[in-house]
């Protein structure tokens, strides 16, 4: 069931097209995939490769998240959205917030006022400075990342000891920075080089009333919409405690039903992956900002490219106009690709332009072909291979055709010759059986001609067969690169024929139970007394409605 | 069958499936190579017919050898343009002396030019085209100018050969030499299809072990011997039926012609060389400047001890060298590798080291089918402690949990193997791995509820590096024809596909109306009190 | 692929957070009373060293000691692919190497290599003292295990130590006697060094007398702790040669504890290779100052700054603390402090080049 095209996102960068690539691989995809259309040969490795023991690397189990990519003349390795001409230095000091501070300040780019801690500083000397520093105050882990663990808008002492017993005794996060807390608007700016390519708000999981969802209603629906974002559905709202104590804390319950256009936000965290909605803004923020982000990468040595989190202030108390709060070496840019509101920014256009500037001015924007993911990473997800380099792209401009063939046509010769044919036209695409006397024929290349001859092609099976008819069409989706026959099966084997024929059976029965039991819920409850009695109170409720 | 023969040691449980018939060659030179801890890279090469074919490239820090099937790049062009074209390697191999059989390329098919070219040669006559590949279009036993004349006539019209060779017939059977360097490493000779009597079964019976046997050599899986006229023929000629008894240990000729393909059987004739003969097989690779190595086919006559030596092939395949059905296998893979990697020589693995192999799959799946360009194998597992067990256990746990579990762990521990569906609840694990690591997993097992009977042995077989799951079939479900269709009756996969197709769509149907009832007013209205009943009911 | 050597004769891998370069050292002076010793040469133990050196092992040896550093996940597993131990040791498992993305229990995982790659029925010596050591799981290892150390319950235990002077006097049980011993190293860690090289002496078939001959043969490079008497009363302990937080605490209680000086200075320079830990690492021994008597102590390098910042943070007295960036003012004060009846300590990372500080006293004040 093809997914509706939902939701914003680059033309060349569907829903459809990274449906496979979810979490942090998504980055890696899109990086990858924009070198690849560009002519660059691209190879994905395990993290047992030689070629990145010297990259400061982690969570890369299972593979998808290091590539690299090669011109005739150079190669660069990736980590996810971090190329190897980001240094190690650079990774070292953007991971330790009180490092980046220290090199932020020396270089002249505001920053909140405050300080690092050791990690056997005491309580006592924290509580010490932060009141020579005053409040409101953030305290926040010195190398967490995602948002973890900062606590902000601390404002007197009971708070700020409450703070430091969660973060380092709870949270176990010793090492703290206490800094000034800044009241703004958070923005992620991504930056290449002397350039703000994207600049995402990133707004705290929220919800809009509608006056008659609950607020746990309310963010299933969320949630719903979230699931149609290529970047979103992988990280929806999930109903924690600290989501559960935000709202208390605020005066609701899940049960508490808010206005209509009433805002409530759940979290304090802005990032994406714990539910918050990214717009983009690249267009609107002030050039003045954009600078600050622009300088903050620069005052560290070997920072080409990265993620800046700035908050510009909307407080009077504090001189700087906006200030950075952290740097991102190995930013997730799903927020920029996929926001929920605003236009899609091309940061992987971004990076390769810089690793590979002979390659500026390729235009991918059009580009419907792709790799699947999960095929390319399965021989390294089995340790089948130890590195794999993706068939080239076709480059230039893909024609493609649909064919859906009628009559005898599920024999596997039949298929398999078809490929044979489609591959010796340097053809892309695949033979899909869809119903018993059915298959549908997709061949994609950038030769027009050998496209659309590819219908006289389908005839001439040597071994005959009884074709009935031939339909044609135009085809305008993504094609992955390669010929594939795909079969739900494999019919070399009868175990396995089997096997699927028994979990289909098992899902048939699970089904139909689920079915059941949902159909009987509701006549039941449609049929209970307690339903005939608060029958008046939801006539009158239904009235009052209408009124309004 | 009958016959004796001993096969290469490391191949035994080491030859997946994937890697049978044509593919071996390549399996088992790149396989030699990466158990000696050498890289190797598989890279598609687009070749005509829309197979792609990989060629493989076998490598360390210091040295890259790359493969076309059995040839290395290091063959100079000259050297293939030469074996290729029959006349030059004719001419070639006489100017150094070894011995050809006599004979010429026709420079004119005329009858007068013909019957002029022919004057100093005696009958029986062969013909042969210039550039034929194999036997193909070789006609030999030619006893007369007519027949000559005919046969000529043939090629030219029928198979559309112009450029035909003509020599004089030499007595003797056909061998196959397989040398490199200064070495003859093996030779074989092919037996005609043919079976032999146990005084009970009938020839059809006979034929059917037969092929049994064979499919299940790698190196004939796909050459069954079929039943046909030309075996009916044979048989007629000695007086025989399918249904004929033959007397034990009687030898019956099946058909007249030898290659394997139509169900010869390879044996180790190595042996049967004479020293002269040896050394003249080795001077003619020698004669063919850059040629480094080939398969060269020669006509020897044991009794008389009188050859010819026909020609040189620079892509033989070695999958008859590796599996005779009498005799000895030949070390081709390691000599190829002992060659052009002699700082490798002899350097084994331990008798301890598990038997590991590579999976092969993945030339099919994804260089064949154009998804990916290179796939670089990872490098044979070498350091010490190594064991191999063969683990069996019974669960009746949801399959998807199970399977990810012994994923998990395959992964944490750095094992190497499979895990295998025997039957209903039954599970075997094969897999290889540090000890300390192994013993820790099996009482994994044995600690969880719903595993029992956890058994362990140690285990001599194959361990392919990596980890999949498979549903373990007998044999004779996997069993496939030449041309590669399930063995499911036409109507049987007729029936099957209906019933899948059918219950597909009743299984999305079912999903879309779950989702319209949780959709409608109904559903969502009746939510309070759905809650309401679930936390009464805790 | 370089062949694993398999050698049919004692082969000792040691390995261990600290202590390796010592303990292999010890071992082979004591096994080379009685046999042909083969060692690894200074301190040579990363894999790539590892494969070079092995070929020098010839017919004559009888007995192999080599140090293999297993500090990162599978370098153990390499080191004993080129060469398999029969005898493991695991002197300590600590912070030796403050990457930052590691934890205690990787670097726990790292040592254990040690264990899962060695022969399975040989004998692991772990240390009895370390608490982290018993992160080691041992359950699946079918081999001896022995346990050294100054705890109850090792089965090689010193007991009695004193310092002499000129190094460490204890007693060890062997054979159900006790049998005093003598090694010219100091501090306490040096005792337990000597009991993995006695405990595998011993099992090896060395009698007292030999063990106790091949102590006396212990020789470290200078720069390990090395004790030098120098005129008019003045001590001179030289760890010039490595420095890690621990053994620079542990080098500041050596002073405290065994040297006996009415007046006591430490000169402490720049501890290398530390990373980010390099901050949190100087700082720690800046707070462990006060719970020293020091008279003086002179700091030497950019990073020893933290060390002065945080002695006067924890109370350590301001105006005993000096700090100099450059060596001639350092080489002029020192020289004007280290008068007579003084101890002095010299610990520094190698690249800090102390050792120049030490060279210059040491001609001044030689007997």
């Amino acid at each position: 069931m093809k997914e509706k095209q939902l939701g914003i996102s680059l033309p060349q960068l569907t829903n459809d097209i990274v449906r496979n690539a979810r979490k942090t691989r998504l980055d890696a995809f899109a990086v990858a995939l924009e070198g690849w259309r560009r002519g660059l040969k691209l190879k994905w490795y395990t993290k047992d490769s030689e070629h990145f023991k010297d990259m400061i690397i982690f969570g890369v189990n299972p593979p998808g998240r290091l590539f690299s990519l090669s011109s005739d003349t150079k190669t660069h390795y990736f980590f996810r959205t971090r190329g190897d001409l980001v240094s190690n230095e650079a990774v070292e000091i953007g991971s330790e917030k009180d490092d980046t501070k220290i090199y932020l300040e020396k270089a002249g780019v505001p920053v909140p006022k405050g300080k690092g801690f050791a990690p056997d500083a005491t309580n006592e000397e924290i509580i010490a400075y932060s009141k020579e520093l005053g409040y409101p105050l953030v305290l926040k882990p010195t190398n967490a990342s995602l948002g973890n663990g900062v606590v902000t808008n601390i404002r007197n002492d009971e708070q700020l000891l409450k703070a430091i017993h969660y973060v380092r005794h709870e949270l176990d996060y010793d090492e703290v920075i206490v800094e000034q807390y800044v009241i703004g608007k958070e923005y992620r700016v991504y930056v290449v080089e002397d350039k703000v390519v994207a600049a995402y708000n990133r707004v705290p999981a929220n919800i809009t009333g509608d006056g008659e969802h609950t607020i746990e209603e309310l963010i299933d629906l969320k949630n719903l919409v979230r699931k149609q974002n290529a970047r979103l559905n992988s990280c929806l709202i999930y109903l924690d405690n600290e989501i559960l104590d935000f709202i208390m804390d605020a005066g609701y319950t899940l049960e508490s039903i808010p206005e209509k256009g009433e805002l409530i936000y759940l979290r304090e965290k802005t990032n994406v992956s714990s539910g918050g909605d990214p717009v983009d803004v690249t267009d609107t923020l002030a050039e003045e900002y954009k600078q600050i982000a622009i300088d903050a990468l620069k005052a560290i040595p070997g920072f080409p490219h990265a993620g800046v989190d700035i908050i510009v202030n909307e407080g009077d108390d504090v001189t700087a106009s906006a200030v950075v709060i952290e740097l991102n070496p190995t930013a997730q840019i799903g927020g920029a690709l996929f926001p929920i509101e605003g236009k899609s920014r091309n940061i992987p256009g971004a990076i390769i332009d810089y690793y590979f500037p002979e390659t500026k001015g390729t235009n991918t924007e059009k580009s419907r072909i792709y790799f699947d993911l999960i095929t390319v990473l399965e021989p390294l997800e089995n340790r089948a291979a130890l590195e794999v380099e993706v068939a080239p792209a076709p480059l230039g401009r893909l024609y493609s055709r649909k064919y859906t063939v009628y009559g005898d046509v599920q024999r596997y010769k039949f298929h398999n010759w078809l490929k044979q044919q489609a591959l010796d036209r340097n053809l892309h695409g695949y033979v899909k059986s869809k119903v018993f006397d059915e298959i549908e024929i997709v061949v994609a290349g950038t030769d027009k001609d050998s496209v659309n001859a590819f219908r006289k092609t389908i005839d001439q099976y040597p071994q005959g067969s009884k074709i009935l008819k031939i339909n044609e069409e135009n085809h305008e989706h993504p094609v992955t690169v390669g010929f594939e026959i795909t079969e739900q099966y494999n019919s070399y084997n009868i175990k396995s024929v089997q096997h699927a024929l028994r979990s289909m059976n098992k899902d048939l029965q699970r089904l139909t139970k689920q079915k059941n039991r949902v159909e009987k819920d509701i006549q039941h409850i449609l049929n209970s007394s307690s339903w005939k009695w608060t029958e008046p109170i939801r006539e009158v409720k239904s009235l009052v409605k209408e009124k309004k | 069958m009958n016959y004796e023969h001993n096969w290469l040691p490391e191949l035994e449980g080491t030859v997946p499936k994937e890697a049978y018939g044509y593919a071996l060659s390549n399996y088992t030179i790149a396989y030699e190579a990466w158990r000696r801890g050498l890289s190797i890279t598989f890279e598609n090469l687009y070749h005509n017919k829309g197979m792609y074919y990989p060629i493989y490239s076998i490598y360390n820090n210091d040295n890259k050898v790359q493969f076309t099937h059995t040839r290395p790049h290091l063959v100079s062009k000259d050297a293939v343009d030469i074996c290729v074209n029959k006349q030059r390697t004719r001419e070639t191999l006489d100017a150094h002396n070894v011995p050809v059989p006599k004979g010429r390329l026709l420079k004119s098919l005329a009858f007068d030019q013909v019957k002029k070219q022919i004057s100093d040669l005696s009958f029986p006559l062969v013909i042969k085209p210039l550039a034929g590949a194999g036997g193909r279009g070789v006609i030999t036993g030619i006893d007369s100018f007519d027949e000559l004349m005919e046969n000529i006539q043939y090629l030219t019209e029928k198979l559309n050969y112009h450029q035909i060779i003509v020599e004089e017939y030499i007595t003797g059977e056909d061998y196959r030499a397989f040398v490199i360097g200064d070495k003859v490493v093996g030779a074989f000779r092919r037996l005609p299809p043919h079976v032999i009597g146990d005084g009970k079964s009938t020839i059809r019976e006979l034929l059917k072990k037969k092929n049994k046997f064979r499919v299940n050599i790698p190196g004939t899986y796909d050459m069954k011997v079929l039943i046909n006229e030309e075996i009916k023929r044979e048989l007629n000629k000695q007086n025989l039926t399918l249904k004929s008894i033959p007397e034990k240990d009687q030898f019956v000729r099946l058909k007249t012609k030898n290659n394997v393909s139509s169900g010869g059987d390879p044996i180790d004739a190595t042996h049967e060389l004479s020293e002269d003969l040896k050394e003249n097989l080795v001077k003619a690779v020698q004669a063919i400047p850059g040629l480094i190595q080939g398969g060269v086919d020669v006509i020897y006559d044991k009794e008389s001890g009188r050859y010819a030596i026909l020609e040189i092939n620079t892509k033989p395949s070695i999958r008859n060298h590796l599996y005779p059905i009498k005799g000895n296998a030949h070390e081709i893979p390691k000599s190829i590798i002992d060659y052009y990697f002699p700082e490798t020589k002899g350097k084994y693995l331990s008798e301890t080291t598990p038997k590991y192999y590579f999976d092969y799959s993945f030339v099919k799946e994804y260089l064949q089918n154009n998804r990916l360009k290179k796939f670089t194998l990872p490098t044979h597992p070498y350091e010490p402690n190594l064991i191999s067990k063969l683990i069996t256990f019974q669960s009746d746990h949801e399959l998807a949990k199970l399977k990810q579990m012994i994923r998990t762990n395959f992964h944490k521990l750095k094992f190497n193997g499979e895990m295998n569906l025997i039957s209903t609840d039954q599970y075997e694990i094969i897999l290889a791995g540090n000890y300390q690591d192994v013993e820790q997993f099996i009482d994994f097992l044995k600690s969880k509820k719903f595993i029992s009977n956890v058994q362990n042995e140690h285990y001599q077989g194959g361990v392919r590096v990596g980890y999949s799951f498979n549903y373990k079939p007998s044999e004779e479900e996997t069993v496939t024809d030449a041309e590669g269709t399930s063995s499911l009756s036409p109507i049987e996969e007729k029936d099957i596909l209906a019933s899948i197709e059918e219950k597909d769509k009743r299984i999305k149907e079912l999903e879309n109306e779950i989702i319209q009832l949780k959709n409608s007013k109904s559903w969502t209205v009746t939510a309070p009190l759905r809650k309401l009943s679930k936390k009464l009911n805790k | 692929m370089q062949t694993t050597l398999y050698l049919n004769i004692p082969t000792i891998g040691i390995t261990g957070s600290f202590g390796k370069t010592t303990v292999k050292e010890i071992t082979a002076a004591i096994l080379s009373v009685k046999y042909e010793t083969y060692k690894s040469p200074k301190n040579f133990n990363l894999v790539d060293q590892t494969k070079k050196h092995v070929k020098n092992i010839n017919d004559e040896h009888e007995v192999v000691v080599i140090e293999m550093a297993m500090s990162k996940k599978n370098r153990g597993k390499r080191q004993c692919t080129v060469i398999q131990p029969n005898i493991g040791v695991i002197t300590a498992v600590g912070h030796a190497h403050f990457e930052r993305f590691s934890s205690i229990k990787d670097v726990a995982l790292s040592k254990s290599e040690m264990m899962k790659y060695m022969k399975p029925e040989g004998t692991l010596y772990l240390s009895n003292d370390d608490e982290n050591s018993k992160l080691v799981d041992t359950q699946y290892f079918p081999g001896e295990i022995i346990k050294v150390g100054l705890s109850e319950g090792s089965d090689y235990r010193a007991t009695n130590i004193r310092f002499n002077k000129k190094g460490m006097e204890f007693e060890v049980v062997l054979n159900g006697k006790s049998e005093a011993m003598f090694v010219p190293l100091l501090g306490e860690h040096s005792v337990v060094n000597s009991l993995f090289a006695i405990g595998i002496a011993d099992k090896l078939g060395l009698t007292p007398d030999e063990i106790r001959e091949g102590l006396g043969r212990v020789e470290l490079p200078r720069g390990r702790l090395t004790l030098d008497y120098l005129e008019g009363n003045r001590t001179l302990i030289d760890d010039s040669y490595n420095a890690n937080p621990v053994s620079m605490v542990s080098g500041l209680k050596v002073l405290n504890e065994y040297i006996d000086s009415p007046n006591k200075i430490a000169l402490l320079g720049d501890m290398a290779e530390m990373g980010s830990y390099t901050r949190e690492g100087h700082e720690k021994v800046g707070k462990s100052l006060i719970d020293f008597t020091l008279d003086k102590v002179f700091l030497y390098g950019d990073s020893s700054k933290w060390i002065l910042k945080k002695a006067e943070e924890t109370g350590f007295p301001k105006e005993k603390l000096f700090h100099f960036d450059d060596i001639e003012s350092l080489i002029e004060e020192i020289e004007k402090s280290y008068s007579a009846d003084t101890a002095l300590l010299v610990k520094a990372s190698r690249a800090t080049k102390l050792d120049q500080v030490v060279k210059h006293l040491l001609s001044k004040y030689s007997i």
